[in-house]
């Protein structure tokens, strides 16, 4: 990056505006990726398995917190002794496709082996050929995640006997190259329903019904990304592009693990795929469910003297209480966003045209104010800071009130109770996993009642025959 | 040994403050910090600036506060001077660096040799080489943005000057279409505007996002693009830094020796607490700092503390040119005319720098016109004409140190907590008015090669809002009042840091060089506990 702009300073002082075009043009083109790497990229693994400091894409270390507990992504470099470099590839395939790991034991699910079951053969030697032969070996130990009782590993165990097989299968009946490319990018390496998909009681996803219309997961809620009206059937090829190769466009942006998605593998892919997944994601079964609501045209211009009171004294400058969400807008957000909601280019984005704004749910409003969203995609970078430290649960529903009121036309209230839930990470996951901790503290309490009062009664059986 | 609170305790968490609590708390040490003002977030601000009727006070959104005076507090400051207006502070946590412009030059190798080289003013003890991996660091903490290839100076031949051990953090942002005219045009003089360095991201930088050109550098910028003193002091807290706002300082204790023992404080009601820690280091800017040291007669050997009070003369010029050039977009500052910073004419006159004043002109011209009794439908065509040719020229003069400017205490004056207001004394020296033919030539041939017909407006001495030399750096404690690490040369566990320890002003604005000074202090600090 250096290099390129020292060639372009020498006349910058002139001709500042062209330094964009220079740099573009100096960038030197990167060797073109093997059929591995493309599986990597694909697959996302850099995802999840990227060292949060940036110094591999492979290294670990990222710790995703769960209502379950705090996975941390392994290191799956080829050092031998902090990575997977000792790994036969049958070691390899049984972890990718099994979620059997060598070191771990049963893997927790958030590893997506259910969809990658169904990666063929052929894509899981080259992928393993590429992490042995070309990434390179990164010391890093990663601390051993563990979750508490009851998800410990061996109940994976249990969980993997129905729904390890639960990913859903590429459709054997599909002939054109594209679509079945398309199919297996979006189902198999790209593992998209994970998010998408609204899961079971379980947490397992599910493979049939709801495919890819839209859930809540991990804190964020993943649109519906169907062929309906209610997905994605009214963004024009030019908009899903867009979207995937930069994660954003004037409908959506992509934040949350979407960004990342699309900063690690979507920005990478060749044309010919982004393609796939575009035909692939026209062809799916159109789903209704979760439709985001319709373009609102009758934004009202606001009128700022009825939003602003002046400061009558000291303590109004200092009194950071407020809840009323047009004026909390008017001071934190609308120097990007506009007072109208509809600035863009620079700022923005413009919030009347997006589609978290208009979404079923007020999820991912909420998680941008509160934890904001950063973008990097090949060539651009865009970033909301987050305001969690700044506004309360309270200020941050009567922001994400007004803004899907106003810019949204969306009746009603997002609570407090509401935002808590999406900022924990609580929302959208099963009851039966929330619950888990005491259920099963409970169904153990009842076995050993149980077994006391069958073994009393054994007793008392053998004591009367005695 | 006495217990303590503290390793380091720091009154003021304004950016400097914050800088030397990062450097001791990263090094382990144990840090409180002190703020006499409030904790207001950047929302807030920018919602009291926006419902403010006192615009043309850019401190107002920060409060005024009756535990916490500051210079527009009504009789706070009692000032004998020729300024229409005096440098302002803000009394808030993240201090006056929040409604700065964030402007970021560093100071040049000569700046620090002005007594040898020019034969006026003083000498620093340090020299550049010993700051400059200290500027670098604050350029990096910061996210300055600047072209390396630049000549600062205007005088080494237009070959990259200061030296500088590693390129600008971020790249320069792209240019307002008014600066790109006026380069253009002003070539036919032989001027030239050089980019200006700023803390401020230009691409997404360290959590802040990149420059949309809100056009709102002072008092706050609404989306934090550009840097602020409460993000060194959110840094400070992520370190383990324990901070206490509405504090007010007001004591010190000494020993015979003259080591500080404990330090003692008022909440805003009244409640007084006493702390300890091994070192003790006061970063008030430059007024509250003498003052804290006169009211506890500290410091003060050399009868220095609060005296070579230095602010920046200025120029304000508004002209119109003779075609739109939309000044407003972008940001306020993006470059200067630097061929008058430092030279021989500095023995007789102040080196001085002048660069495009980049803010919408709009209400300005509409005054102008009512004054004039233009209504209606013509007024509105005349403003539109107006604000888009409008430009303004803003000259920064430089200011040598001289005991007769001073700040002091003035016991006539009390605040809520029962402490004295400050008397300033501050003339124009004529060093600096010597330098107005200079600024007149410049501004004549700025304003020939924009077509200006009608005449500019606004011509009288301003100042800029900056304090310097009212706590003076030197080696000599004879004549100054901290040593090269800024430790008080009468107190061995005392620090001051501030920009009014600079033994000369420059003609470029000080902040920078208080953050390099400050993790330098800090590093020190630290590294003696």
């Amino acid at each position: 990056m250096r290099q390129s702009r020292t060639g372009s300073i020498t006349i910058a002082a002139l001709t500042l505006t062209m330094t964009g075009v220079l740099n573009s043009a100096a960038k030197a083109a990167d060797p073109a990726p093997s059929k591995g790497e493309l599986i990597a990229i694909a697959g996302d693994c850099a995802g999840c398995h990227a060292n949060p400091d940036g110094s591999s894409e492979y290294s670990g270390g990222f710790a995703f917190a769960t209502p379950m507990g705090t996975i941390i992504a392994r290191n799956i470099t080829s050092d031998p002794e902090t990575g997977i470099g000792d790994w036969t590839y049958e070691e390899f395939d049984a972890a990718l496709r099994r979620g059997k790991s060598k070191t771990l034991g049963n893997l927790y699910p958030a590893m997506p082996y259910t969809s990658y079951r169904n990666m063929s053969d052929d894509d899981v030697r080259a992928l393993y050929d590429y992490v042995m032969k070309e990434v390179a070996p990164q010391k890093n130990e990663i601390a051993k995640t563990s979750f508490g009782f009851p998800f410990l590993r061996v109940a994976v165990f249990g969980w993997n006997i129905p729904f390890a097989s639960s990913g859903r299968e590429p459709d054997p009946k599909v002939t054109d190259p594209q679509l079945r490319r398309g199919d297996y990018l979006v189902n198999v390496l790209g593992h998209c329903g994970e998010c998408h998909t609204t899961r079971g009681i379980l947490f397992q996803t599910k493979s049939s019904s709801a495919h890819l219309a839209g859930a809540v997961v991990g804190g964020w809620y993943a649109p519906n990304i169907t062929s309906s009206a209610a997905g994605v059937g009214d963004w024009s090829d030019e908009q899903l592009k867009q979207f995937l190769r930069r994660g954003k466009n004037k409908k959506a942006v992509a934040g949350g693990d979407m960004g990342l998605a699309v900063r690690m593998s979507l920005a990478k892919l060749p044309e010919s795929d982004l393609d796939a997944i575009i035909a692939y994601l026209r062809s799916t079964e159109p789903d209704d469910a979760n439709p985001v609501v319709p373009v609102a045209t009758n934004v009202a211009p606001l009128d700022i003297a009825a939003v602003e009171s002046v400061n009558a004294s000291f303590n109004d400058y200092i009194d950071t209480g407020s809840t009323d969400g047009a004026a909390l807008y008017q001071a934190a957000c609308a120097s990007c966003h506009g007072a109208d909601g509809a600035l863009d280019d620079g700022g923005g984005p413009n919030l009347t045209l997006n589609s978290s704004v208009r979404a079923p749910n007020p999820t991912n409003v909420v998680q941008a104010i509160n934890a904001g969203v950063e973008l990097r995609s090949m060539d651009r970078r865009h970033l909301m800071p987050p305001f969690g430290s700044e506004l309360s649960p309270k200020q941050i529903a009567a922001v994400a009130t007004y803004v899907r009121q106003r810019f949204g036309g969306i009746e009603g209230v997002v609570r407090e109770s509401e935002v808590n839930a999406i900022i924990s990470g609580r929302a959208g996951i099963p009851w039966l996993l929330l619950n888990a901790r005491w259920l099963a503290g409970l169904g153990i309490a009842a076995l050993i009642v149980a077994a006391i009062a069958g073994f009393r009664t054994i007793r008392g059986k053998g004591a009367q025959g005695s | 040994m006495a217990d303590y609170d503290a390793d380091v305790i720091i009154v003021g968490a304004g950016g400097l403050g914050a800088m030397v609590a990062i450097e001791a708390a990263r090094a382990g040490k144990s840090v409180i910090m002190l703020e006499a003002g409030p904790e207001i977030p950047d929302w807030k601000v920018i919602q009291n600036w926006r419902t403010s009727a006192r615009k043309e006070n850019t401190v107002d959104p920060y409060g005024d506060f009756p535990w916490a005076p500051n210079s527009y507090t009504k009789g706070y400051m009692n000032a004998d001077t020729d300024l229409k207006r005096l440098p302002n502070t803000a009394r808030v946590v993240g201090g006056t660096a929040r409604h700065w412009t964030g402007i970021t030059w560093r100071f040049l190798p000569e700046d620090f040799k002005l007594k040898s080289l020019r034969g006026v003013g003083r000498d620093w003890p340090i020299d550049y080489e010993e700051l400059e991996p200290f500027y670098t660091d604050a350029e990096y903490a910061m996210g300055v943005c600047g072209l390396e290839s630049d000549d600062q100076s205007g005088v080494h031949g237009g070959a990259p000057y200061p030296p500088r051990s590693k390129p600008f953090p971020q790249e320069p942002e792209a240019k307002p279409y008014a600066v790109q005219r006026l380069q253009m045009r002003v070539a036919s003089k032989g001027m030239r505007i050089i980019h200006s360095p700023t803390a401020r991201a230009t691409k997404n930088y360290d959590g802040r996002p990149a420059c949309i050109g809100n056009n709102l550098c002072e008092p706050a910028c609404p989306i934090n693009a550009k840097y602020s003193g409460l993000m060194a002091v959110d840094k400070a807290r992520a370190a383990g830094v324990e901070l206490r706002s509405e504090v007010v300082v007001d004591r010190l204790e000494k020993d015979a020796a003259g080591k500080i023992t404990s330090i003692s404080y008022q909440t805003r009601y009244g409640k007084r607490k006493t702390l300890k820690a091994r070192a003790y280091v006061v970063a008030g800017h430059g007024y509250e700092t003498p003052k804290l040291m006169l009211m506890n007669e500290l410091a003060n050997r050399s009868g220095m503390v609060g005296r070579n009070l230095m602010v920046h003369v200025g120029l304000m010029t508004w002209m119109q040119a003779d075609e739109p050039i939309w000044f407003g977009r972008g940001q306020y500052s993006h470059g200067s005319f630097v061929n008058r910073r430092i030279g021989p004419h500095q023995s007789t006159s102040a080196g001085f720098t002048m660069g495009p004043w980049n803010t919408n002109f709009t209400a300005e011209t509409a005054n102008q016109l009512l004054d004039q009794k233009m209504i209606g439908s013509k007024l509105d065509a005349a403003i539109k004409h107006n604000s888009s040719r409008m430009l303004g020229n803003l000259v920064l003069t430089e200011d040598l140190a001289d005991p007769g400017n001073f700040v002091s205490l003035n016991a006539g004056w009390k605040d809520q907590l029962g402490l004295p207001g400050i008397n300033l004394r501050y003339k124009i020296a004529d060093y600096t008015k010597a330098c107005l033919p200079n600024i007149m030539n410049d501004t004549a041939n700025l304003a020939q090669a924009m077509g200006v017909s009608v005449p500019p407006t606004h011509l009288y001495w301003m100042t800029h809002n900056h304090i310097m030399g009212t706590v003076m750096m030197g080696d000599n404690p004879a004549d100054s009042v901290v040593d090269r690490n800024l430790r008080c040369h009468d107190h061995e566990n005392l620090f001051l840091v501030s920009t009014a320890v600079y033994p000369s002003s420059t003609s470029f604005n000080p902040t920078l060089t208080g953050y390099a000074l400050a993790i330098r202090a800090g590093r020190y600090i630290a590294a003696e506990l």
